[in-house]
C-alpha cells in the first residue's frame, strides 16, 4: 500500500547570514517529523572563478546532528574543536553536534578560485534525549562510497544512511534508524522506495518535477510529508531532477528547537543560550 | 504587532515581537558591562515574510544607542546586516571581537 501524501511543503526564503536559503522544514503548515527537524536548501548558485572568500560565521550547535548533501560544488567547513574538512561534490558530512560546538561553513577556497556552481541541502536530524549531551563526532561518506540504489544508468541515487534493498549506507551512526538517499533521475525513470509502516517518510524535490505514486505532481523546491500508514512510494521523474528521501523511526518526544539548538525542553534551550553566552561552547575565529 | 525587551535578574533576555498574545520574533541578547550581545534572532514561521528581524535589529540598535551600548554581533543575521551596512551600524558595532 503506498503511503499517501499529507503535507506539499514549499521551501520559503529564508536569510541566513549573508545566503538566502529556503527552508521547508519547519513550516507554518507543518511543524516537525523528529528525527527530522530543519531541512534548508541552498538552491544552486554561480560563483565566477576568483570570488572573494565567503563564511556562514561561526554559530553554535547543540543536540542533534546538521547533515549536509552536497549538491554540487565544494565546501570547507571547520569547528570550536579543532576539526575542519572539506565536503566535495556528491558527498555527505553528517556532523553530531551533540553537547555543543561552534562551527562556520562556506565554499572551499579551491572552489572559489575555480568557479562554479554551489548546492547543498542541510537536513538536522534529531537524537534522543538521552544522546543529545554526548560528545560531538563527524561522519563524511563521499560520492564513491555511498552504493547507488539503482544499476540503471539514468537513476543515479546514492544511498548515505539506513538501507535500501540489501544495501547498507556508509553513515551508521544515527543513533534512531535514518534512512538518506539523494541524487538525481532522468525523466521518466521510476524509482520505489520501500518505507516501513510508522516512519516519517520525506521527499525534498530538489530541482526539476516528479510524480508521486503514479498520480501526483511535486514541483522543485518543495517537501513531501508521507502519511505513516503505507509501505511504500513510487517517484517517477517527470523531467530530469534532483530529490533527497529520508525515512526515519519518530522520536517520540517533545521537541524544543530553537535558534541553533534542538533540545527537549525551554529550559534545556535557555540553558544552551547560558552556556553559549558564557563562552562554553569554545572559539572559532571565522 | 509591537517589539518588547524582556530581561531577567542576569541581564540576558530578548526583544520579541507580538501581535496580541502570539509571538512572530525574537532577538536573543545578553548585556554585560557596555556591551550588549546578540546571540541569535529568530522570525518564527507565522512571521515570516513581513520584514520582522529587520525591526528586531532596529529595535535592538535603538537600544543599543540610547544607553550607550556597543554591540558584539554573534548572531549570523545581525553580524551580516552590520557587515553589509556599515554606515548604518558602525557607530554600535564592537568590531575585533565578533
Amino acid at each position: 500500500m503506498y503511503k499517501q501524501i499529507e503535507h506539499i511543503l514549499e521551501g520559503r526564503e529564508k536569510h541566513i547570514g549573508d545566503d538566502t536559503i529556503l527552508q521547508s522544514l519547519p513550516h507554518k503548515d507543518f511543524r516537525f517529523a523528529s528525527p527530522f527537524v530543519v531541512l534548508h536548501h541552498l538552491p544552486a548558485r554561480s560563483y565566477p572563478a576568483g570570488s572573494p572568500p565567503e563564511r556562514l560565521h561561526p554559530h553554535p550547535h547543540r543536540g542533534f546532528a546538521p547533515v549536509t548533501f552536497m549538491f554540487q560544488g565544494e565546501g570547507y567547513h571547520k569547528d570550536s574543536l579543532g576539526n575542519s574538512g572539506i565536503l566535495e561534490a556528491g558527498g555527505v558530512q553528517w556532523m553530531f553536534a551533540g553537547s555543543g560546538l561552534l562551527h562556520s561553513e562556506g565554499p572551499s577556497k579551491a572552489f572559489l578560485e575555480k568557479g562554479g556552481d554551489y548546492e547543498l541541502v542541510q537536513l538536522w536530524v534529531n537524537v534522543p534525549a538521552r544522546h543529545k549531551m554526548e560528545a560531538p563526532f563527524y561522519q563524511h561518506a563521499s560520492h564513491a562510497q555511498m552504493p547507488a540504489i539503482s544499476k540503471d544508468a539514468g537513476i543515479r541515487l546514492h544511498l548515505a544512511s539506513g538501507t535500501y534493498q540489501q544495501l547498507t549506507g556508509p553513515v551508521n551512526r544515527s543513533f534512531t534508524p535514518v534512512t538518506a538517499i539523494f541524487g538525481s533521475m532522468d525523466i521518466n525513470k521510476t524509482v520505489r522506495f520501500p518505507a516501513t509502516v510508522g516512519d516519517w517518510t520525506l521527499l525534498y524535490v530538489v530541482d526539476g518535477a516528479v510524480i508521486i505514486n503514479d498520480r501526483q505532481t511535486v514541483n522543485k523546491q518543495h517537501l513531501v510529508i508521507f502519511s505513516k500508514a503505507g509501505t511504500e512510494i513510487t517517484v517517477t521523474a517527470r523531467e530530469q531532477c534532483r530529490l533527497l528521501y529520508l525515512c526515519a523511526t519518530p522520536i517520540d518526544e517533545p521537541v524544543a528547537a530553537k535558534g541553533n539548538f534542538v533540545m527537549n525542553t525551554l529550559e534545556e534551550i535557555a540553558q544552551a543560550e547560558a552556556d553559549f553566552a558564557a563562552g562554553k561552547f569554545g572559539e572559532l575565529d571565522e | 504587532m509591537e517589539v518588547k525587551l524582556r530581561m531577567n535578574e542576569k541581564a540576558h533576555g530578548a526583544f520579541y515581537i507580538m501581535e496580541g498574545e502570539q509571538r512572530l520574533g525574537e532577538m536573543v541578547i545578553g548585556i554585560a558591562g557596555d556591551t550588549l550581545t546578540a546571540y541569535h534572532t529568530e522570525v518564527f514561521p507565522e512571521g515570516e515574510g513581513r520584514g520582522l528581524a529587520k525591526m528586531l535589529l532596529d529595535a535592538m540598535v535603538d537600544y543599543a544607542r540610547q544607553h550607550r551600548l556597543k554591540v558584539k554581533p554573534l548572531c549570523l543575521y545581525v553580524h551580516a546586516q552590520f557587515k553589509k551596512h556599515p554606515e548604518a551600524y558602525g557607530d554600535v558595532w564592537q568590531q575585533g571581537e565578533a
